[in-house]
Formats: C-alpha cells, structure tokens, sequence
C-alpha cells in the first residue's frame, strides 16, 4: 500500500463514494461509512513466452474446425485447419490484476478499521496500444454499528436500496467475484470466408451458413467465465451478474474474444419466510 | 380538412391482418397494460399501424410578417391524417372496437430532403361482452390513453371516442432592425412573440375541439400541447394539441374507493 | 434450494417477486448466433434487402436455439429478462441473448421458453394464468426509394405524400411485423405481448433501413384467464414536478 494512503485512511473525516440516496440509506442500516478506498494494479500485457512460433496456441484447445474443401485446389493463404484456444496467459493475467487491485482495496479498508466495503466499482482498461493493462477498483468502506469486525471484511458491487433489500431478503454479502475467459480463434476457410462475406463456387461454403466458429468462441468464453466465477462460490450465490465482451482482431485470420463476468457473492443467512404475491394496484399519479 | 386516403394498404398488411384474424394477437401494450386492458373487458385484437411520408418543405413567407402558414398547417395536418386512417382501417379489418395507446410519431431522414415520415402506432382492442364501442361516426375509436389510463376512464363511467387533433404551423416575424437595436439591454416583453404564440396556440386548440364537437364528445382529456420546428429553423413553429375526446355513458362511478397511501421512496 | 451454486443476473426485486409465486432462479445463460452478409448486399438496389433480413433472423434464431440449450442443459424451464443485443457489420450479424433460467412451477412439457419479460412481468402473466412460449422476432431490411420522385415533387413546389416512399416504409414494417407473428404461430402461441419496435438507417449504409420487431409469444394455460380486480391507491405526497422549459429545435 502506498505510503500516502495511511495518512489518509487515518484522519477522522471520512471520504464517501456513495451518492447521497445511497449515503442515506447506509445509515439507515446502520451502516457508517469511513472512507474512500481503492486498490490500484497495473500488469504487463502480451504473451511472453518461449517455444517458437506456434506456442501461443498451444493452450487448451476448445473446439477444432476442418476444411470443407478437401482436393479441391484453393489458393496458398487458404487455412485448411481452425482452432478455438483458450488463452490461458490473459485468464491468469486478468485474475492477477484483478485480485491485486482488490486485496488493496480490502487492506486499505482493514487500516480504515472497516468491516465491508460497499458500492465497489472496478475497471480495467488497456495503456499503451495494448501493452500495459490497469485495473483499478474502489468502494466505500463502512463500520456495522454495535458489532465486532468480522473475521474476513466483506465487500459488495450494491449499495444503498439494493443492498438494504438484499439484506432484507435474507442475505449477506461476502465479496465481488469476477472473472475473465480470452478465446482465441483461428479462423478456419469457411470462417475467414464468411466473415469477408464471401463464399466458394464450389457450393461447400454458402454464405447462408452459420459462422459457427465465431458463435462457439462467444459461447465458450461466456460459460468459461461463468465457470470459473462458480467454482469459487462454495455453497454462496452470484447476485446481479453482468457480462462484458468483446471482440478484437490481432492478427491475419486471428481473432479473439473476451468475456468479463461480474457479480456480488452473497450467502443465504435467514430465511424471510413464505411471501405473499404482492396485490395489484393501479396509482393515481398523474 | 383531409383529402380522402386511399383505401389499399399494402399486400405485406393484408397477409398480416389475416394471421390476426385467425386468432393470434399482438400488442405493444406492456405486461401491466395488457392486463388491465383485460379487466376493463376488452381483449387485444392486434398491433395496428399506419404511415404516409409527406413532403413538408417550407412554402414561401414574408419575412417581416407572423402569420399562419397555412398551406403546411394543412400538410402537417393530411400527412398525420393519412396516418391515422390507415392506422383505422386496420383495426376495423380486424373488427375492432377501438384502439389504445396510439403514438403518433415523426421520422426524418437524411435522404428525405424536405420529406417527413408521420406513424401512427397502437393496439386494436375489442370488447369481450360483444357489444359495440365504436363511436358516432361508426369507427373504431382511438386513443392516446396507455392500458392504465383507459382502464380508469372506464371506471368513472366515460368512453373514449377517438384521438382528436388540432395543428397549427406559424411563422414568427424576425423583427427590424431598429426594433432589435431598442430592446437591447432591456428586460422587456417581446409583443411579436406573444402575440403569435398566443394566436398559434388559439388556432390549434379551436380545431381541436371541433373535431371532439364532431364525435359528439362530452369532453377532452390528457390533452397535450406540444411545439415542433421540425427542419423549419426557429422561426417557424408547429404547435400540435392532442387530447382524447370522451363520452359518459353512466352515471355511477365503478372506480374502487382509493386508499390513500404516502410513499416512502423516493 | 438448488445444490449448485446459483448465478443470476436478476434484480432482487425480480427475485423476490418470482419467489413469491413459486419460481426460481437457476443460472445465468447466453446464447450466441452469428451470420455472413454477402459482398455487395449493401449496394443501393430497389426493394427488400433479403440477404440482411435472413441474416439477422438467422442470427437471432440461432442464439435462441443456443440458449434454450444452455437453459435445458441446467434443467431450467425458461430463460427470463433476456437482453437482445444484434450488432449488424458489413459482412456479418452477430447476435447475443444474455438471461437467467428459471425453474418451479409445474413441470412443464415441451422446450424451455426464451423471454425478454422481466421478472415481475412474467409472475404477473403467471398469476393471470398466462405462459410464455418463446421470442417472436421479425426484421426487415430495404432500399430507400431511389429519388427521382422526390427531387420531381420539390420542384413543384407542393405539400403532398410522397407515395412510393409511404409504400417502401409501409410494407418493410408490416413485413417485419408479419415474420414476428409468424414465429409466435410456429410457437403455437395465442398472442404477442409487449412489442418492441426498432428502426433506423444502417450505420454504414445510409441508404439502407432496417426495421426489428420482437416481443415474447404467449398463451393461456390450461385454467384460463385469471382476472385480478386490482385496488386503487392514491398517493398523498406532493409529486415531484420537474420543471422542463419547452425549447424550440
């Protein structure tokens, strides 16, 4: 932690990043916020690795694709050959930064005396063309009026309303989870052909085929990200998921696809009973 | 005041008209209005809608004068008109009592030069105890009332007659020079401006209600005014009033006593 | 409760409000699906733009499917709060259903369904003794008029309709509506609730328009219609008024 935070986190006066709705209604839950903290990671981004040409690919292959094509004579440039590949150096990568960042975040907390941070917000985006990536996270660290520290602080994506119905539902936070799955697709002759928007005249690649290639990557990186962010779950749920992806060209018939999962990891502590189906109204607002 | 529409919609309508017919429904009512649309007893029938591309390039006018121009009041007028009756003459193929929650929108596009497309949007809606809702002039009636508020028009004993309309497109005068250099500096009313709006907005309300006095309607309500300058610049304004005219039909009041409640959020 | 760790992207109102009639959230589930579009498509024509409009439809088709799967693959009966997202490029249509399967309830027969209904609408069409059956979706993609006519009608200086561009406008919408229905018969619904209607020039293509129609197809179970009688509730607090100068463009 850097050494100008301590001096901060110190002082009595409390910084917030709630809006004032939310500031409220923390309060109101008998919640006291004592400062803005943060946590800051900046990784190196890029493959590094040795072993030629063709390492890169070498990591867990996902799906293979073959060329239609056969004896037919094609040009030199066409790929009989395709290839889904996790990119396990930018999963690992991602999940450095990202829990760095956090456990920043949790220590400046522990300095502040917290129990839980609260309205967490992380980003992460590239620097330099693509070469250096930061990740960068921060939230409102707050104190439970009346009970002792916990024995892990917890922390949460929510605040304000949300939190405070979250609670009333019957459960508690206990951290942000997140994870991140790059796919990386060497496209196949039908891809590569599809996605120019061109087809052969030997009637094997239409162009009112599936680019299923480009589907499965999506698909992969979505259930791969979902995985992972489950396995870390225990017996807990994953509330207000959301998913971030993208798609981006790095190089001739190379593509890659990334998917972000974000969500607040909460355990059920109490059940709020049997509900009743609300009663319809219709209010007279004008 | 409108030119007679033609009565050919276009063969991808039919086709869909006749899915609708056969007992399949749509609507872009929401879940909550679907609902209530129910309780009021009627049953969406389907999605209808009509649209007429007009142009509406500006005629010519003298500068120095304000004054109604009418010839693009009349356009602005038949353009949404057209729409509405096609809109209309959907919802009576497919046997309609009404339709609710009629939008009326207007697109503009960058290679339309001049040209304005005018829709008319909602759902057709029928009555589920087979008697007849349609209004003095043997039509659907129509209505810019969401599922909500036309089942509370229902419960106080009042029955939506049609969408009625009143437009009025005017040009404010640019003032003289002299008379621009006197006001400089000074907070004072500026008579052109408020006579012109205050005539504009006049013309527009008047029709209006004729058209309500058409339908027979005891009243307007939800009425809108709403101000446009389209791609006229800020000198000529359209001024649209929109309101849904309505007739009572019983005396007694069936809208359930009201709790009254103070809300907690926000 | 569910032996494996549940994801969901579910607000907790729309949790709480599906507890309350007997459903459940499972998982969090996409679907993907993915399209080319020839070389040439784009290049102003007269008419309908086919090639687009199978393309999009395939696309959106194919994500269902996908997600469907995922969806039966959690032992789910249908995905709720579906966000449609359809990203059309130059070539391809990429399109991405994202929503969280759900379960409870009697167990139904027949595929899961795939619904952008949020969680409060669809326990308040299950309390009305509606379900759903799948996403109806349609699109339309067309040719702006060449402008002869155009360019001929503003030299004359008349206000009037402009009636080959009314009838290319007219028929690319109810052709987009029509296929929407289509898909709700082959679902075997009674009805289309909730329309959304989404139309605009091509990003790239300004000279090409496409319209989108999707909402989720539905029937009634077998009890019937329910009728609610909602109460009414008048609120006393002072409404809050926003002040909005009305602003001439």
């Amino acid at each position: 932690m850097p050494p100008e935070s301590a001096g901060r986190l110190e002082s009595g006066t409390f910084s917030s990043g709630l809006t004032i709705p939310d500031f409220a209604a923390c309060l109101h839950m008998g919640m006291r916020p004592v400062a803005l903290v943060q946590g800051y990671c900046v990784m190196s981004w890029g493959w590094f690795g040795t072993g030629g040409l063709y390492a890169r690919y070498q990591g867990s292959g996902l799906s293979t694709y073959r060329c239609p094509h056969g004896y037919y004579a094609m040009g030199p440039d066409h790929r009989t050959w395709g290839q889904n590949t996790e990119q396990t150096w930018a999963t690992q990568a991602w999940a450095t930064g990202f829990n760095t960042a956090y456990h920043r975040m949790v220590e400046e907390a522990a300095e502040a005396g917290a129990h839980g941070v609260i309205g967490v917000v992380d980003t992460s985006r590239h620097l330099l063309e693509g070469g250096i990536r930061e990740f960068h996270m921060y939230g409102t660290a707050v104190v439970v009026e009346g009970r002792q520290p916990p024995a892990q602080i917890w922390t949460c994506y929510l605040a304000g309303e949300r939190l405070a119905k979250l609670m009333e539902a019957g459960f508690f936070p206990v951290s942000v989870s997140a994870s991140m799955a790059s796919v990386l697709v060497q496209a196949v002759c039908a891809t590569e052909m599809l996605l120019h928007g061109s087809w052969d005249t030997y009637g094997m690649v239409n162009t009112t085929d599936e680019i299923t290639q480009v589907a499965d990557a999506e698909m992969q990186a979505c259930r791969m990200a979902r995985d992972r962010v489950r396995s870390t779950l225990g017996g807990d749920r994953l509330h207000g998921a959301s998913i971030e992806a993208g798609w981006k060209e790095v190089g001739a018939g190379l593509m890659q696809r990334d998917c972000v999962l974000r969500g607040s990891r909460v355990r059920h502590v109490s059940d709020p009973g049997p509900i009743e189906p609300p009663r319809p109204v219709v209010v007279l607002r004008g | 005041m409108s030119d007679t529409a033609p009565g050919d919609l276009p063969k991808d309508a039919s086709k869909r008209l006749e899915e609708l017919e056969h007992g399949l429904f749509t609507s872009d009512l929401s879940v909550n209005e679907f609902l209530l649309v129910k309780e009021a007893g009627f049953h969406p029938l389907g999605f209808v809608m009509g649209s007429s591309i007009y142009h509406t390039g500006i005629q010519t006018r003298k500068w120095g004068q304000s004054q109604e121009l009418s010839k693009l009041t009349e356009a602005m007028y038949n353009a949404r008109e057209l729409a509405m009756t096609r809109m209309e003459e959907e919802a009576d193929e497919l046997g309609a009592d009404g339709v609710v929650g009629v939008r009326l929108d207007v697109n503009y596009y960058e290679w339309g030069h001049d040209a304005a497309e005018f829709i008319a949007m909602g759902t057709a809606v029928k009555a589920e105890n087979g008697q007849s809702y349609r209004n003095k002039l043997g039509k659907p009636f129509t209505s810019d009332l969401s599922g909500q508020d036309f089942w509370t028009i229902m419960q106080t004993g009042h029955v939506p007659q049609g969408l009625v309309m009143g437009t009025c497109v005017y040009h404010i005068a640019h003032r003289g020079l002299a008379q621009t250099l006197g006001s400089v500096g000074q907070n004072a009313e500026l008579p052109n401006f408020t006579q012109a709006l205050y005539e504009a907005r006049e013309l527009a309300m008047t029709r209006m209600q004729d058209e309500a006095q058409r339908l027979d309607a005891t009243g307007i309500v939800g009425v809108r005014l709403e101000e446009k300058s389209h791609m006229w610049g800020s000198h000529t304004i359209e001024f649209l009033s929109l309101g849904t005219a309505v007739v009572k039909t019983a005396d007694q009041v069936t809208l359930p006593k009201p709790t009254t409640i103070i809300s907690l959020d926000n | 409760m569910a032996e494996r760790p549940v994801t969901s992207d579910l607000s907790v109102d729309e949790s709480l409000i599906l507890h309350s009639v007997g459903w459940e959230p499972l998982e969090l589930v996409c679907g993907s699906g993915v399209y080319s579009i020839p070389q040439g498509t784009w290049t102003w024509a007269v008419g309908e733009i086919t090639a687009a409009t199978y393309a999009v439809r395939a696309a959106v088709a194919g994500a269902a499917r996908r997600l469907e799967a995922e969806c039966r693959g959690v032992g789910g009966a249908g995905v709720v709060g579906v966000e449609v997202t359809i990203g059309v490029e130059r070539h391809s249509v990429n399109a991405m259903l994202v929503g969280t399967a759900i379960t409870g309830g009697a167990r139904r027969s027949g595929d899961p369904f795939v619904s952008d209904l949020s969680g409060q609408d669809f326990a308040l069409l299950h309390r009305a003794g509606w379900e759903p059956c799948g996403l109806a979706f349609g699109a339309s993609y067309v040719y702006v008029p060449r402008r002869g006519a155009g360019t001929a009608v503003r030299q004359s200086g008349q206000n009037v309709e402009l009636q080959n561009y009314t009838r290319a406008m007219y028929s690319a919408r109810e052709s987009a509506m029509e296929r929407m229905q289509s898909d709700a018969i082959a679902k075997r619904a009674t009805g289309v609730v909730a329309v959304k209607v989404a139309e605009g020039p091509v990003e790239f293509a300004g000279h090409a328009i496409g319209f989108l129609a999707w909402g989720t197809s539905v029937r009634p179970g077998p009890g019937g219609h329910n009728y609610m009688r909602p109460g009414v509730v008048l609120p006393m607090d002072d409404a809050v008024v926003t002040f909005d100068a009305a602003h001439l463009r």
